[in-house]
């Protein structure tokens, strides 16, 4: 591919220790494993997965919060994860990162405008009654009213402090925003209009997002391409609309068959669900969704854990085996 | 009421705090006794530390609540005693709530060994005897009314330390903070204009109670002669009078004005600071 991606992790492990008793029942739990992915410039990557499935911690991993077990991140061709801190600090700006809970997300003791200003002012972009014309442009760029630069977190709404929370990251002139559940903790509606505001900010200035849900809809609704996690796995990774139409793994069929549908012409349509709940142990070597998947058969109990692309379209990844044989 | 006039910027916290029926009593007491306190040379002709009378006279109209056991006049004695407690409580409540903020900040911030090794310190301080580990000091060090600022500036920091060590924590967590470290901005500007100002609430309210607590742990010092050294009057060495037990029973005009002072000062901190409490948390819906 020509173009260098914006960030590119590849073979991201995160282990953490959890510590028992006593150190005798300490063991690793493996977070995230193996995950590679690119995200190029002005696309939307999505990643969906069910709570725990280690989606959060790659974005926590891609924004160097914490460090990898093993694997790399790049950022611009660039090598980040190794940086010392002191170094990846000048390159902060340029990858910033919504949360959830907008309610913690701002600092309650202090105004919109100083919220958006300070950092505008240490990383040099915008000083003083620059920043504050700068403010107010970001604020009306998301949808609030510029005067509310005056006000304090706890004087907005859920969806306006998510407003302010995209304006605050697209204040340094980012080349990514990483987006964690940016939706979930809303009222449906004003999902809605985040989700149409991200998009027309991206088609505006060429942005470049990585999307973290667990709401199918919303991630297909905003993603260009989308990696479904399971247990740590890149399962399947696919261009959106290709993963939505024809899910290769069991476990993609599963998420959406499992999204209520208000089509009539799916009604019919059989549906796959899954079995219990997410498991921390399946067998060793065996597939992550073994003991959960309707199509488990005794060759999943060894298993490669690779992604390779199905046949005839290289774009589209799983690790199932039965998708690769049809 | 006046509810109209309670608006702006800090109305809603006017009005949580005058919820407290007993705090508002408190405050105007408070400041009555503080004023009082400030204002000694220009309420009382006397000078606090020169016999103007006979010795151990009951209250007169000369001397309201009579004079000591040389004839120096009590009103005047407690209204001066006042300025050097309240004047050591206030000095020893900022010293140790200076370190205190100073090692929590420092522990919950960096943590890892450093923080191992100040909460180590920490417990270490708390875990002496309180009133002996003063004593001792007061022993060592030259007695005087500077040495108990010290005294109890440095052995009162270790609740301010763990309070804001915890603030610190959960502070650290808090997506504003990942934030900030995900935009790379630098350490200090995390500490000290995102932290900081949010434990500055808690911290207020604490202070309230050590200054308290330092007035009374003052009294308990020069009481036992440990604390500001006569003639110098300090409401604790006033109250050394009542050592004597015909003093105790006869002579009440030389113990009790002191020791309602004491208490007065004592309880309405307290009842402020509680009241302080429920105002700044804006959790507590208006009611």
């Amino acid at each position: 591919m020509p173009e260098t991606p914006v960030a590119e992790v590849r073979s991201l492990c995160k282990e953490y220790r959890i510590t028992g008793e006593n150190a005798l029942f300490s063991r690793t739990f493996s977070a995230v494993r193996d995950v590679s992915f690119q995200i190029f410039p002005g696309e939307t990557f999505g990643i969906v997965g069910e709570s725990g499935c280690g989606k959060s911690t790659v974005a926590r991993l891609l924004m160097c919060l914490e460090k990898p077990t093993k694997g790399e991140v790049y950022f611009r061709g660039e090598r980040v994860d190794d940086l010392p801190e002191g170094r990846r600090r000048f390159l902060r700006p340029r990858f910033q990162m919504v949360f959830q809970d907008s309610g913690s997300s701002l600092n309650p003791r202090k105004r919109v405008l100083d919220i958006l200003g300070e950092p505008m002012a240490y990383h040099g972009i915008a000083k003083g009654r620059q920043a504050e014309k700068r403010a107010e442009e970001l604020l009306s760029m998301v949808g609030l009213n510029p005067e509310m630069k005056n006000r304090y977190p706890h004087e907005f709404s859920g969806g306006q402090r998510q407003r302010v929370c995209i304006a605050k990251a697209l204040s340094l002139n980012p080349d990514l925003i990483v987006l964690d559940e940016p939706v979930s903790a809303l009222d449906v509606s004003v999902q809605a209009q985040i989700l149409n505001l991200l998009r027309a900010l991206q088609e505006q200035m060429n942005l470049t997002y990585l999307f973290i849900g667990h709401g199918l809809g919303a991630v297909h609704y905003v993603s260009h391409r989308i990696a479904v996690m399971y247990m740590g796995q890149v399962v399947e990774a696919g261009p959106s609309d290709a993963l939505f139409d024809h899910p290769a793994h069991p476990y993609t069929r599963a998420l959406l068959d499992a999204a209520p549908s208000a089509d009539i012409a799916q009604r019919g349509r059989s549906r796959i669900s899954l079995r219990g709940e997410m498991d921390d142990h399946p067998p060793r070597d065996a597939c992550p969704l073994y003991h959960r998947c309707p199509y488990a058969q005794e060759k999943c109990l060894s298993y490669r854990a690779e992604t390779k692309p199905l046949p005839g379209q290289s774009a589209h990844i799983t690790c199932c085996d039965r998708a690769w044989e049809g | 009421m006046r509810k109209k006039d309670l608006s702006g910027k800090y109305g809603p916290l006017l009005r949580r705090f005058v919820r407290h029926k007993a705090a508002v009593v408190c405050l105007f007491v408070l400041t009555a006794l503080i004023l009082m306190a400030l204002l000694a040379p220009w309420i009382t002709p006397y000078e606090p530390t020169k016999p103007t009378g006979a010795f151990s006279q009951p209250p007169t109209a000369e001397h309201i609540l009579g004079t000591d056991k040389i004839g120096r006049d009590m009103f005047s004695r407690i209204l001066y005693g006042m300025r050097v407690s309240l004047l050591v409580g206030l000095l020893a409540t900022l010293i140790s709530t200076l370190i205190g903020v100073a090692l929590g900040l420092v522990s919950g911030y960096f943590g890892g060994a450093i923080d191992k090794a100040i909460m180590g310190f920490t417990d270490m301080v708390m875990s002496f005897p309180y009133i002996l580990l003063v004593l001792v000091a007061a022993a060592i060090f030259q007695p005087g009314m500077w040495s108990i600022v010290l005294i109890l500036g440095f052995v009162d920091w270790p609740g301010v330390a763990r309070l804001v060590r915890g603030n610190v924590l959960s502070l650290r967590e808090t997506n504003f903070v990942k934030n900030d470290l995900a935009s790379g901005m630098p350490g200090r500007y995390i500490l000290f204009s995102e932290i900081l100002p949010n434990t500055i609430a808690p911290v207020l309210v604490y202070a309230t109670s050590v200054f308290a607590l330092s007035i009374l742990d003052e009294a308990a010092l020069s009481f036992l002669g440990m604390g500001v050294q006569k003639p110098t009057p300090s409401l604790g060495n006033i109250l050394q009078g009542a050592e004597s037990l015909s003093v105790l029973t006869d002579k009440p005009w030389l113990w009790v004005p002191a020791g309602t002072v004491i208490v007065l000062l004592v309880v309405c901190i307290n009842f402020v600071g509680d009241a302080l409490r429920d105002a700044l948390d804006p959790r507590n819906a208006e009611g």
